[in-house]
């Protein structure tokens, strides 16, 4: 429990990341069962994460429990844990991490994953779940990437597929009567227990078997454990707690302000997205719990920026209500209310206006692609008028610059389709001519190179090489050379590590602990992002990159991530595969009828929306 | 009127940099409802200010804050919401409250006041002191803020007069006064590479603040 000296903390870089006593943190010294919260990224992106905000709060309401914060150490910091013969600390009571009772992880992105296994190792806990002992902590994960957290299956004692509110709770108590009885059975004596409850999915219970091909053959489970985990959920966030007074951080932070989740979930369906999947089905909090949790929220934290957080907030029942009652109640307060993401209608920028949501800079809008075919096959559900009207009401509300999100390299992409991005930006530019009478609407155009992902229609599709990519990026920068426009792209080898990782097996564990061992970290990065290490540690590993990142998947093939299920059917997936080629839409279920994913059913769970129904002929926008 | 405060900067605080304590301020005044005054304009924020920029690691039982208030409000009353809602490491020793068209407390410190607990060889340390009181000048390169690479030359001894070294068992603890100028101060730190010292695992406090001719910033004195 010893504090880091002076003279460590004022050797390194932003030195209030490693010291906590923020404002609200919770210190439990004495308890039965501890976990540590480890985000493996640095402070100030760990900070801005809801989920660990909502775990944190759970976990320390209960009675012996406690749920403390472990960043990763900047490379700094590293070093002077490393030359000094240090333990990574958590931020509450300073324990290593091999002191705590659990480690919990957050998956949040794929090339976060060697920060974990260094921060285990600078936590003084063997890297490698069996080579742990019975006084070792248990390593638990969750987050969105858990629904392939394959790659890690070594790595990892347990995951709780899905929403953690009731899981984790559930875990720790288990825990306590474990360890209260004597730890009897050991590790697995716990394991085996664990295993029953609902959405915990136990790797080691796993056996994986591969075709000569490289693909998976067979998965046999042990110990009586069912076949396909599928995930936790809560079916009415209405009743569930949500933090009112989470932690105020001294340091500026990525997402300094209150982060209040209006809904969670998002049935647009497009056929990309993996978030649009794995949280569904749509469940809102109800008008009146929003405003209390925000009157609560701002209160308690002195915050004077109230985010209203959820995949594509606009489509809240009651947005305009929510909004109109924020800020006429928290006038007084200067408290101003922001939407992270806008949809491309009119509609939303009138509700941008009114809440200031992006002050002095750009409206942002996600077209994701360029032609009306390429919207179609990845089934976005604009049309090119949708986003000339929204721009039409941008700059007639004063706005002068745009910002513009695309992926290229999508499946069934050809040049037109890239080049159809420059055109759309010219329309986009024209539009402001029209409506102001002026030149110079600045327009930033963003292209990331698109990476399938497991659980979405595109799960089978073969990504781009990166020569491919990056050829695309040439095409489309050539065409951009456009007066007042700004092109931004990604690197093309990140994608193809994120894709590599993302659609990957067990097999590919390996890697990420040759390229850990080869000193990858932070590879979220650029600057800390090596591709040839990342290549050399493939190849040490014996193994193709092409098989999992390029290969066009078979039809029939049996992915490495169908045990752990969000509910939502392969032959939906499927038929969704084969609507994308016809370039046929398939419209949001959340106001119109079910479309068949198979999540209500399979979950026993059912779409929570305030909104009116409406017929299946009326506009998507609602 | 005007509420002016003496807080701390605890040792667990240490390594927050002045901005973000200065936002903490800013966020527990928010919490406690004190009807401060909003500054006018798209971007609204609070008026207060703080007297003097601490620099980040050194620990303070003498930070002065000025607020503006919109409505008048009992001291007294105005201590006891702010203290609880400030974060651990912040408290409040002292306050008084002034018209609003007093000068600001910048302007008015004249002293800062500072006490050094450093490890190391006693004697050496000793006769670094001795030699620099008995100087009149020390030609110190002070680095120019924002500036990595820019120095500019700086005669310590017209910021500090004397530096008192006590060697107690093991420790050896310094006490001396930085003057402050309409155009400028020295950082602690300076004055310690002055005298050939690692500030590095150096514990410094801020241990008071003064108005020229060492009159008290506040105007009561509990």
């Amino acid at each position: 429990m010893e504090n880091l000296s002076i003279d460590v903390l004022n050797k390194i870089e932003h030195p209030s990341r490693y010291i906590g006593g923020e404002f609200a943190s919770i210190v439990k010294q004495n308890v039965n069962v501890r976990i540590a919260l480890a985000f493996p990224d640095v402070y100030e992106v760990g900070m801005s994460y809801l989920g660990f905000k909502i775990l944190y709060h759970l976990v320390n309401k209960e009675e012996n429990l406690a749920a403390e914060r472990v960043y990763a150490p900047w490379t700094d910091m590293e070093q002077v844990i490393r030359e000094k013969d240090l333990f990574l600390r958590t931020l509450e009571t300073k324990r290593a991490l091999y002191e705590c009772d659990f480690v919990g992880f957050t998956l949040q992105y794929e090339l976060s994953y060697t920060n974990i296994l260094n921060m285990l190792e600078l936590g003084g806990i063997p890297i490698k779940a069996k080579d742990r002992n019975c006084d070792e902590p248990f390593v638990i994960v969750g987050g969105p990437c858990v629904f392939n957290c394959e790659p890690l299956a070594e790595f990892i004692d347990l995951a709780i597929i899905g929403d953690g509110e009731d899981a984790l709770i559930e875990i720790m108590r288990l825990y306590e009567n474990w360890k209260k009885a004597g730890k009897i059975g050991g590790r697995n004596g716990f394991l085996k227990q664990a295993a029953k409850i609902k959405g915990i999915y136990v790797p080691s219970y796993f056996d994986i078997q591969y075709n000569e091909d490289g693909t998976v053959s067979e998965v046999e489970t042990i110990n009586g454990q069912a076949k396909t985990i599928y995930k936790r959920i809560v079916s009415d966030l209405n009743v569930v707690d949500f933090p009112v007074s989470p932690v105020v951080p001294f340091a500026a932070i990525v997402h300094d302000r209150i982060m209040l989740e209006i809904f969670r979930g998002c049935s647009r369906g497009c056929r990309f997205c993996n978030a649009g999947m794995i949280y569904r089905p749509v469940r809102e909090r109800s008008l009146e719990k929003l405003l209390e949790l925000g009157r609560q929220l701002v209160k308690n934290t002195g915050y004077n920026e109230i985010s209203l957080f959820s995949l594509s907030s606009a489509d809240y029942s009651n947005l305009v209500p929510l909004v109109h009652n924020m800020i006429e109640e928290f006038r007084d307060k200067r408290v101003s209310v922001s939407l992270p993401s806008l949809r491309i209608d009119s509609f939303c920028v009138a509700v941008a206006k009114e809440v200031n949501a992006v002050r002095k800079s750009g409206l942002t809008f996600a077209p994701e692609a360029g032609s009306q075919r390429m919207r179609d096959i990845i089934n976005k559900g604009v049309t090119e008028a949708d986003l000339l009207k929204a721009v039409t009401a941008a700059f007639e509300n004063g706005w002068s610059a745009v910002k513009l999100y695309f992926m290229i390299g999508l499946p069934f992409e050809t040049d037109e389709d890239i080049l159809a991005i420059a055109n759309l930006v010219k329309s986009v530019q024209y539009k402001y001519y029209e409506v102001t009478g002026k030149h110079g609407c600045r327009v930033t155009v963003s292209a990331s190179a698109f990476v399938p992902k497991p659980y979405t229609a595109f799960q089978w599709f073969g990504q781009n090489s990166i020569e491919e990519i990056q050829r695309k990026q040439m095409l489309l920068k050539d065409a951009l050379k456009i007066k007042n426009v700004v092109f931004q792209y990604h690197d093309a080898q990140t994608s193809v590590i994120e894709a590599l990782i993302a659609r990957g097996d067990r097999r590919i564990g390996q890697v990420i602990y040759n390229a850990w061992k080869a000193g990858a970290r932070f590879d979220g990065w650029s600057d800390h992002f090596s591709f040839d290490r990342w290549q050399q540690a493939v190849q040490d590993a014996d193994l193709n990159m092409d098989f999992y990142t390029s290969r066009q998947r078979d039809l029939n093939e049996r992915f490495p991530w169908e045990h752990t299920s969000p509910g939502v059917s392969k032959e939906f997936l499927l038929s969704e595969w084969r609507k994308a080629q016809k370039q046929q839409l398939t419209k949001d279920c959340r106001r119109t009828v079910c479309k068949g994913c198979g999540v209500c059913q399979m979950l026993g769970v059912k779409v929570v929306d305030y909104g009116e129904k409406k017929s299946e002929n009326q506009n998507a926008n609602y | 009127m005007k509420i002016r405060m003496q807080i701390t900067k605890d040792a667990d605080i240490r390594f927050v940099s002045h901005l973000d304590y200065l936002r903490a301020i800013e966020r527990s005044i928010r919490r406690a409802e004190l009807p401060v005054e909003y500054s006018s304009g798209f971007n609204p924020h609070l008026k207060f200010s703080l007297a003097s920029a601490l620099g980040v690691g050194i620990v303070s039982s003498a930070e002065f804050v000025e607020m503006e208030m919109a409505k008048d409000i009992e001291v007294n009353i105005a201590m006891e919401c702010l203290q609880k809602a400030l974060p651990n490491g912040i408290r409040i020793i002292d306050a008084d409250v002034v018209a609003s068209n007093e000068p600001p407390l910048m302007a008015k410190a004249g002293f800062s006041k500072y006490k050094v607990h450093l490890c190391g060889d006693g004697d050496k340390f000793s006769a670094a002191v001795n030699n620099f009181n008995n100087s009149t000048k020390v030609i110190y390169r002070k680095q120019v803020p924002k500036h990595k690479e820019k120095f500019k030359e700086v005669n310590i001894k017209d910021f500090v007069n004397e530096v008192k070294c006590e060697i107690r068992k093991g420790e050896i603890v310094l006490d001396f006064e930085i003057q402050i100028f309409q155009d400028g101060s020295l950082k602690p730190r300076d004055v310690l590479n002055s005298l050939g010292i690692d500030y590095t695992d150096a514990d410094i406090e801020r241990v008071a603040m003064y108005r020229v001719g060492h009159l008290p910033m506040l105007n009561s004195k509990k």
